[in-house]
């Protein structure tokens, strides 16, 4: 009776093997018609599927991606071409302020000048007074 | 005024020599003059050369300002297409999702329906 039972399960064991064998048989190669072709299980074929789509969206998803990179790119030209010419306003910049110090310069060459030609008239305007006023005495006087 | 002839000597000496210094201070006075006046133009030069430099700096400065605000606008643009592409991204992946989820329901006919069409193209 044990004997029996054990056999039972060992046949079963095997024909399940045999069966599950047989499940993964595709795909399979055949000729039909004269043409040689490949068969695929309905489950085979849709994983293909499956495959196939997910192709194409990696396809799809590469495009959008360069495009992004593309401008991604773009942005970052754009922002080291603004580092550059803020690089280049700050050059300017200190040109200015040399420029106009040494303007300054100048306009304090120019503003001593001023004074001393100021002082020179003054002096030469009370020489004036002090020389008429000395011709005057002496004209009164002889 | 009678005056002899040595006195006519030291006058017509002491004549000369006034006429000698005041020649020498005009001569002076007029160079000097003239070196002011050349030393006055070469400051307005200076100052004007001075001023026309820091315009030009102005001008450039100008320049590189509208040249970055047109970088700006470069930037505001991709950054759009961006969010664009970011949003188109998510569409395909949605719709990829949707698509996976109807292969899993396909049955014989739509697996040999989706194949021809495949190599249709």
């Amino acid at each position: 009776m044990n004997l029996k039972i054990n056999l039972i399960v060992l046949f079963s064991v095997l024909f399940q093997f045999a069966f599950s064998q047989l499940k993964n048989e595709y795909p399979i190669v055949s000729v039909i018609e004269n043409d040689s072709v490949v068969i695929f299980s309905l489950k085979q074929s849709k994983k293909l599927i499956e495959i196939n789509e997910q192709k194409k969206e990696c396809f799809e998803l590469k495009s959008i991606l360069n495009n992004e990179i593309i401008q991604k790119d773009t942005i970052i030209y754009a922002q080291r071409k603004k580092i550059e010419n803020l690089n280049s306003i700050v050059d300017e910049k200190q040109s200015i302020i040399k420029t106009k110090d040494e303007l300054i310069q100048i306009c304090e060459d120019e503003k001593g000048n001023l004074r001393k030609e100021i002082r020179k008239q003054k002096i030469g305007k009370w020489l004036s007074i002090s020389g008429i006023i000395i011709v005057s005495v002496l004209g009164i006087i002889y | 005024m009678n005056f002899k002839g040595k006195e006519k000597l030291i006058i017509a000496i002491i004549g000369v020599l006034l006429i000698v210094v005041l020649g020498f201070l005009i001569s002076s006075y007029s160079t000097q003059s003239r070196y002011k006046k050349f030393y006055k133009e070469q400051l307005k030069t200076l100052k004007t050369q001075k001023e026309s430099a820091i315009s030009e700096h102005e001008k450039y400065i100008k320049y590189l300002l509208f040249q970055n605000d047109l970088k700006d606008i470069d930037i505001r643009n991709s950054q759009k297409k961006i969010d664009s592409l970011v949003a188109l991204k998510n569409k395909v992946q949605i719709k990829y999702i949707l698509k996976y989820k109807q292969i899993e329901k396909f049955n014989s006919e739509q697996i040999k329906k989706y194949w021809k069409d495949e190599f249709k193209n």
